[in-house]
C-alpha cells in the first residue's frame, strides 16, 4: 500500500484538473498521429479544427505521435508543431506510448523522450520510478465544486514497444522478451510482435486506485492505453450482446499475451471506460462487464490505412474521439467518434 | 505486501517437511475431479486411486479440485474424505489440494473456510493451508527441500484456488464476491466459465511470496497449481504442434471471457516450470507455452462427466486417470510428465447402452 504522501505526490499534476463550474468535462483523444519531420500537415488541420471546434479540456494521444527524429530539436520542434492546437490555448494534454516510442527520436531513449515531452508547459505526463513502461501515471480531475474532491481519475498505462526495438537493447532490457517472442514467430503472429503491460504496472495502478479510495473516497476511472486489452475481442465477437457501435472488422493487434490488465480493473471497481488506438481502421465502442471499451481511431494519415484506390476510400475511417463528462452523471458520460472527413477534405474531393 | 524472513520461515514451515528422496528423484500424483458420490460412490474411482499409488509410490499426491460430494454434514464430509484418502494415508503419503468449482460441495452447507479447516486439522496427511486476507481458500506454497536434512529449497509448489461456481456464491452469502455479478454477465457471452476466476491479490500473493522466496532463498523453480487452466491453454487447441502438445484434447478448452494475470505474472516472476489444472475431463493433454509446460491432469473419478455420447461404460471412461510428475533434484527443468490411464489399473465395467 502506497503511503498518503507518496500518493499525493502521485496525485500531483503540473496544472491541476477540475471540471468546469457549469459540471461539465471533455477529453479529446488522439492516437496514431505517426507524423514526422516535414511531414505533410493535413493531420494537424484536421487536430486543429476538432479541438477548435469541440474546445476540449483535456487532450490525450493514446500513442504512436511523432517520430522518425534525428535529433533532439527536430523532436522538439515537431512535439511544438504537433501540440500547438493545445499549447497555444493552453489546453492541458498528455500522451502514452504507442509501440513505436523507441523510433521517436533516434539518439535518444524513450526515458530521454518523455523528459522532452514533460517539458512542455501543458504536457501533463509524468513518469513513475522502479516499474516497466515510460508513460504510466494519473491525473485526477477534481470537482468542480469541492477542490479536494477527486471527481474523475485518468490512468495512463504503457503498452510497451516493438521487440525488434527491445532487441536492439538500447532501451528497455527484461527478462520476460524472449519468452514473449518465442510463440511468435511459429504462430505467425508477428503482428503481435510488442511487449504487454506488466505486472508491476498493474499493481502501481492497483495501489494507487486503492489509495484513492482510502484518502479521497473511491472515484470512477478512464484508462487509456495504446493497445486494447484482449478482452476487446470479445466485444467484436459479441458486437449486438455488448451494444457495440462503431467499426470493429479488423483483426485486433494487441500483445502477445493477455497482461490481465482488465480483470484488474474489473475487480477494483473504478474504471468504466477504457480507450485505445493502435488498429487504425477500428472506430468500435462496446460495453463488457460494465466496463465502456473502444477505439479513438487514428487521426493521422500516414500510417497504414484502408485498402483502396483512392484518398478518401484509404482514410475513411481517420478521426479521433470525444468524451463529454457531466459531473452528476459521469458514468454516463457520451463517447463520440469523430471524422477527420468531416474537418478536412480529402485530397481527391 | 512485504514479507519478512520470519514471515516466509512461517509461511513456508508445514506439518511435514518434503524433500528430495536420497536417490534425487521426488514424484509428484495428481489426482483431480473425483466427483464422488457420498451415496452412490462407483468403487473404481477408488479402484484406481489405491493401485496407482501402489505403482507409483508417489512422495506427494496433489488433489486438483472437485471432490464432491453430497455429505451434508462434518461427520460424513470426513467418512467420505477418510475414504478417498485411505491410499495415501495408509502408506503415509502427505498430500494436498487446491479447490476447484465444486468443493463447496464437499459439505453441503458448510463454509468454504470451515471446509478448508476441516482439511487442515481432520486429515492428518493434508498439507493445506490458506492464507490469510485474500480470496480463496486453498492459497498455498509447500517447498521440497534437497534432502530431508537439507534446509535447501530445491524446487516451491504454489497452488491457487481459482474459484467456486456463481451459482453457489449467489447461494450462500459468504462467497458472493464483487465481480460476480459482472462474470455471470459474461455467461451468454460465449463464455462457458459460470466461476469464479483467481482474483488480483492472490496473484499479487504469489508475485509477494515468489520475491521473497528468491530474496530470501535465491532462485527455486516452481510449479503452478490452480483446478482450472488459465485462458492460455485455449491456444493448445489451435497451435498444437507449435506447443508441443502431446495427449488428447476430446473436448473443447474452456476458459471464461475474463483473463486473470495469473499467467502473465507467473511469466514475468520466472520462477514457475509447469503449470497444471483438472476441470475439462477428458481432455488430458501437456504442451509448453512461453517456456511454461503445461498441463492437464485428468478426471479420476468414474461418477464424474467422461467422453461425450458414449456407446459404452468403456468408452465413457477411456480417458480416466491421473498425470505423474517425476523430478530429479539435479535436473528439475527436465521432469518428467506422463499421463496414467486408470484403465490400465481398473477393469472396465462391460455394459452396453
Amino acid at each position: 500500500m502506497m503511503t498518503k504522501t507518496k500518493l499525493d505526490k502521485t496525485l500531483k499534476t503540473k496544472i491541476p484538473l477540475s471540471f468546469r463550474a457549469d459540471g461539465k468535462y471533455k477529453i479529446l483523444f488522439f492516437s496514431d498521429i505517426h507524423c514526422y519531420p516535414g511531414c505533410p500537415t493535413r493531420v494537424l488541420d484536421a487536430m486543429e479544427r476538432m479541438v477548435e471546434d469541440k474546445q476540449p479540456d483535456l487532450v490525450l494521444w493514446a500513442g504512436d505521435g511523432p517520430q522518425g527524429c534525428k535529433t533532439r530539436k527536430e523532436l522538439v520542434d515537431l512535439i511544438s508543431q504537433f501540440s500547438s492546437p493545445m499549447e497555444k490555448r493552453g489546453i492541458p494534454w498528455a500522451m502514452t506510448n504507442g509501440n513505436h516510442a523507441t523510433r521517436t527520436c533516434y539518439p535518444l531513449t524513450v526515458m530521454q523522450v518523455e523528459r522532452v515531452y514533460e517539458k512542455f508547459e501543458y504536457c501533463l505526463n509524468s513518469h513513475v520510478k522502479g516499474i516497466h513502461g515510460y508513460t504510466n501515471y494519473v491525473l485526477p480531475i477534481y470537482s468542480a465544486n469541492a477542490p479536494e474532491k477527486i471527481a474523475l481519475n485518468v490512468f495512463s498505462l504503457d503498452t510497451g514497444t516493438d521487440m525488434s526495438d527491445i532487441d536492439e537493447g538500447r532501451f528497455v532490457e527484461s527478462d520476460i522478451n524472449t519468452e514473449i517472442k518465442m510463440p511468435n514467430p511459429p504462430m505467425g503472429i508477428t503482428a503481435h510482435n510488442f511487449d504487454i503491460i506488466r505486472f508491476d504496472q498493474l499493481s502501481w495502478y492497483w495501489d494507487v486506485s486503492t489509495g484513492v479510495e482510502k484518502h479521497y473516497g473511491k472515484a470512477p476511472a478512464i484508462m487509456f492505453t495504446h493497445c486494447c486489452p484482449h478482452e476487446m475481442k470479445v466485444i467484436q465477437e459479441n458486437p449486438e450482446e455488448t451494444g457495440a457501435e462503431g467499426r470493429l472488422e479488423e483483426r485486433i493487434r494487441t500483445g502477445p499475451i493477455n497482461s490481465g490488465v482488465f480483470a484488474t480493473v474489473l475487480e477494483r471497481g473504478d474504471v468504466i471506460g477504457f480507450y485505445f488506438g493502435h488498429n487504425h481502421n477500428n472506430t468500435g465502442e462496446g460495453k463488457f462487464c460494465g466496463i465502456r471499451m473502444g477505439y479513438v481511431g487514428s487521426v493521422g494519415y500516414y500510417g497504414y490505412g484502408m485498402k483502396g484506390t483512392t484518398d478518401a476510400e484509404k482514410n475513411r475511417f481517420r478521426g479521433a474521439r470525444l468524451l463529454t463528462f457531466d459531473e452528476s452523471d459521469i458514468a454516463n458520460y457520451t463517447s463520440e467518434f469523430m471524422y477527420n472527413a468531416d474537418y478536412v477534405e480529402h485530397l481527391d474531393s | 505486501m512485504n514479507i519478512t524472513e520470519s514471515g516466509l520461515k512461517k509461511l513456508l514451515s508445514n506439518k511435514r517437511k518434503l524433500a528430495f528422496r536420497n536417490s534425487g528423484e521426488f514424484k509428484i500424483l495428481f489426482f483431480s475431479d473425483f466427483h464422488s458420490n457420498y451415496k452412490n460412490q462407483d468403487i473404481r474411482t477408488y479402484q484406481a486411486v489405491e493401485r496407482i499409488i501402489e505403482d507409483k509410490q508417489p512422495d506427494l499426491v496433489y488433489l486438483l479440485g472437485d471432490l464432491p460430494g453430497g455429505p451434508t454434514n462434518r461427520r460424513e464430509s470426513i467418512e467420505m474424505l477418510s475414504e478417498l484418502t485411505r491410499p495415501m494415508d495408509k502408506r503415509n503419503i502427505p498430500w494436498t489440494i487446491v479447490f476447484g468449482n465444486h468443493d463447496d460441495s464437499i459439505c453441503r452447507g458448510m463454509p468454504m473456510d470451515k471446509i478448508e479447516k476441516l482439511l487442515e486439522r481432520s486429515c492428518p496427511g493434508c498439507l493445506i493451508k490458506n492464507a490469510k486476507g485474500i480470496h480463496g481458500f486453498s492459497n498455498h506454497v509447500l517447498p521440497i527441500y534437497y534432502s530431508q536434512g537439507s534446509d535447501k529449497i530445491a524446487l516451491n509448489l504454489f497452488g491457487l484456488d481459482a474459484g467456486r461456481d456463481i451459482s453457489a456464491m449467489n447461494l450462500d452469502g459468504h462467497l458472493r464476491g464483487d465481480i460476480i455479478e459482472y462474470l455471470s454477465a459474461t455467461a451468454p457471452i460465449k463464455a462457458r466459465r459460470r466461476f469464479d476466476i483467481v482474483r488480483f491479490d492472490q496473484v499479487m500473493w504469489y508475485w509477494t511470496v515468489s520475491e521473497a522466496i528468491e530474496k530470501y532463498c535465491g532462485r527455486i523453480p516452481a510449479l503452478m497449481m490452480t483446478h482450472s487452466a488459465p485462458n492460455e491453454v485455449k491456444l493448445f487447441e489451435e497451435f498444437r504442434e507449435e506447443l508441443g502438445v502431446v495427449g488428447e484434447l476430446a473436448e473443447e478448452i474452456k476458459v471464461g471471457a475474463v483473463n486473470s494475470a495469473l499467467f502473465t505474472a507467473a511469466l514475468q516472476r520466472g520462477d514457475i516450470i509447469g503449470f497444471y489444472f483438472g476441470h475439462n475431463h477428458i481432455n488430458v493433454a501437456e504442451g509448453s507455452y512461453c517456456g511454461m509446460r503445461m498441463g492437464y491432469v485428468g478426471s479420476i473419478g468414474y461418477n464424474a462427466y467422461g467422453m461425450k455420447k458414449p456407446m459404452s461404460d468403456r468408452e465413457k471412461n477411456l480417458l480416466r486417470g491421473a498425470r505423474m510428475l517425476t523430478i530429479h533434484r539435479d535436473d528439475i527443468l527436465n521432469y518428467k510428465s506422463e499421463f496414467i490411464s486408470a484403465n490400465d489399473y481398473v477393469a472396465p465395467v462391460i455394459e452396453v447402452y
